[in-house]
């Protein structure tokens, strides 16, 4: 047995080519599989965006039957929000939070290989329904009864492989609790963790507590479907708003699950490119429990117009707007980090900008949604659709960016394209806002989410969207390409990569050893 | 050989009681990290668990 100060070789003696990937236990391999998944997600459910897009670039129905729009809106968040988004930020966690915290790997490694390679599996069962008789889910990623109980063959498969992205979910954060702390290198007490890792701390807890509810509501809708029972039926004395109260309870919070780690990679690039250290490093903290504490007593904003008593509505608005308080301290720590700091704009950094900038865009919307009789005539309207891609596209999706551009080099020794960065980040920052900006418009004028077909009113609008998305979607070619290309090969990384940048993944070379921190470093 | 066993942090589980070594310190930090991910997944299983029995006891009525 070894003890802490063993070092032993580098090389590995494992096996290679596929059967590698499949045993792998090394939490840097099973970062980068996380990450090529999401990748390869996000262009499946990116597709399913295109569909939905090209649809809507005129009214009337042209490309699509209304069915099966209908099974692209519903597969097109599910794919994103459980197949991109999600394992992009446990991509990114494996890679990053044993460096971090100067840990070897990951605590439980076997159990981190299991939480990846149950993922394809969920969504080949998921993605497989497309070609059932009935096709896909279409009753939206929400899964409302009674309307997802008309689901036909591809009903079962829905509700298993939300069970199995529920139990990938849960493996990886209890994963990556034990390993925050169990596997600190000594002198690393909790409040000189990096904020990636404290964000994660706290997504992690959040997804312990409501992925076993949505996990729960799913499996009641599968016995009411099939074995008699009726927790959301009516006609048998069940409750179908209950549901969505159930639902939104894992709902709201897992929005949360989408941004937390967001602020945590943006927390660690903007003080690396303004050469500052991250101010109110603290209250950062303290602002993200406030948040995830938060998330726990706002769910039923999502349904005001459901009906609830005017107790309920005044508590869920004004807790809901309270969240703008902890945020706000974020914005403004972010801001006064970079005051008067010696600021550079390397794509990392631009992606940061723009996420401060646009998610906050995002968060305002979201307080106007708060307001119980504004709600009232925005639910179910596109100005819901711009709020939420606000905060989950120029938010979350940006914030990935950023943080793969940040440390690409670190992971594959190389430097990516920068001009290419740049060209991809100015695209996607103008072409975002040509898409989501217009759906406020025509949803404050009343256009309705989730149709096929709209009012003659809203064409301008949405050809805009429309366009702005295609050039999105195009756009995130030179993503995958200058992914790709940095991988074969550039100008060499050194092993601090950014001048400005701190921490203990930054000691150790580019790329990183495969094996890493075999001695624990001290922490002052 | 687990990535625990490599990966000794001198913090308190390297210690006995009386601040001398802990007679398995590896065994003990071993030991912790299993507990913890045991007492995680019993939680989430228990929510799992108690929010349909919840549910069922609801619809009864």
């Amino acid at each position: 047995m070894s003890t802490a100060t063993t070092t032993h070789g580098h090389e590995d003696h494992g096996p290679t080519g596929i059967r590698r990937w499949l045993t792998t236990t090394n939490h840097k391999d099973i970062g980068t599989m996380y990450l090529v998944f999401s990748l390869l997600m996000f262009f499946v459910g990116g597709a399913m965006a295109m569909v939905i897009r090209a649809e809507l670039f005129q009214p009337g129905l042209q490309l699509v039957d209304p069915g099966f729009f209908n099974q692209m809106t519903t597969m097109h968040a599910l794919v994103m929000i459980f197949g991109a988004v999600m394992p992009a930020f446990v991509g990114l966690a494996n890679w990053m939070v044993p460096l971090m915290v100067g840990a070897p790997d990951m605590a439980l490694p076997r159990l981190n290989n299991w939480s990846f390679w149950i993922l394809p599996f969920a969504f080949t069962l998921l993605l497989s329904t497309l070609f059932l008789p009935g096709g896909a889910p279409a009753g939206g990623w929400t899964m409302y009864p009674p309307l997802v109980l008309q689901t036909g063959n591809a009903f079962p498969f829905l509700i298993f492989s939300v069970h199995l992205m529920g139990i990938s979910s849960i493996m990886g954060a209890i994963n990556i609790i034990v390993t925050i702390m169990n596997m600190r290198a000594p002198g690393m007490t909790l409040l000189k963790m990096p904020l990636f890792v404290w964000t994660w701390l706290i997504t992690a807890y959040l997804l312990i507590l409501v992925m076993p509810v949505l996990a729960g509501a799913v499996t009641m809708l599968l016995t009411d479907k099939y074995f008699g029972t009726s927790f959301f039926l009516a006609a048998g004395g069940g409750d179908p708003v209950m549901f969505q109260h159930i639902f939104w309870f894992f709902g709201h919070p897992e929005v949360y699950i989408m941004i937390l780690p967001a602020f945590g990679i943006i927390s660690e690039i903007i003080p690396t490119f303004s050469r500052k250290p991250l101010f109110g490093y603290s209250s950062m903290v303290y602002a993200t429990a406030s948040i995830a504490f938060l998330s726990f007593i706002v769910w039923a904003h999502h349904m005001f117009t459901v009906g609830m008593p005017l107790a309920g509505q005044l508590f869920f608005m004004f807790a809901t707007m309270l969240i703008a308080v902890p945020t706000g301290v974020k914005v403004f720590n972010w801001v006064a980090t970079m005051w008067k700091g010696a600021m550079t704009f390397e794509t990392p950094m631009l992606f940061a900008l723009a996420f401060v900038f646009l998610f906050t865009i995002g968060g305002f919307s979201g307080l106007m949604l708060a307001i119980v009789p504004a709600d009232v005539q925005y639910h179910d309207s596109y100005f819901v659709v711009a709020h939420f891609h606000y905060v989950l596209v120029p938010g979350a999706v940006f914030a990935i960016m950023a943080g793969v551009y940040y440390w690409l080099p670190k992971w594959t020794g190389y430097m990516y394209d920068e001009k290419m960065g740049k060209l991809h980040f100015w695209i996607s920052a103008i072409s975002v806002n040509l898409t989501f900006f217009p759906m406020h418009f025509v949803g404050l004028a009343g256009m309705p989410r989730r149709i096929p077909d709209y009012a003659t009113q809203f064409a301008d609008f949405n050809m805009i969207a429309s366009v702005g998305a295609f050039v999105f979607g195009v756009s995130q070619l030179l993503f995958a390409w200058n992914i790709y290309k940095c991988a074969r090969g550039g100008k060499k990384a050194t092993a601090q990569v950014w001048e400005g940048a701190q921490g203990l993944e930054w000691t150790v070379p580019s790329p990183a050893p495969h094996h890493t921190f075999d001695t624990p470093p001290v922490v002052k | 050989m687990s990535v625990i066993d490599e990966h000794l942090p001198d913090r308190s589980l390297s210690e006995g009681p009386a601040g001398e070594p802990a007679a398995d310190p590896v065994a003990a930090r071993r030991g912790q990290a299993v507990r913890t991910a045991v007492i995680l997944a019993v939680a989430a299983l228990a929510v799992y668990g108690g929010f349909i029995l919840l549910m069922a006891e609801r619809s009864q009525g």
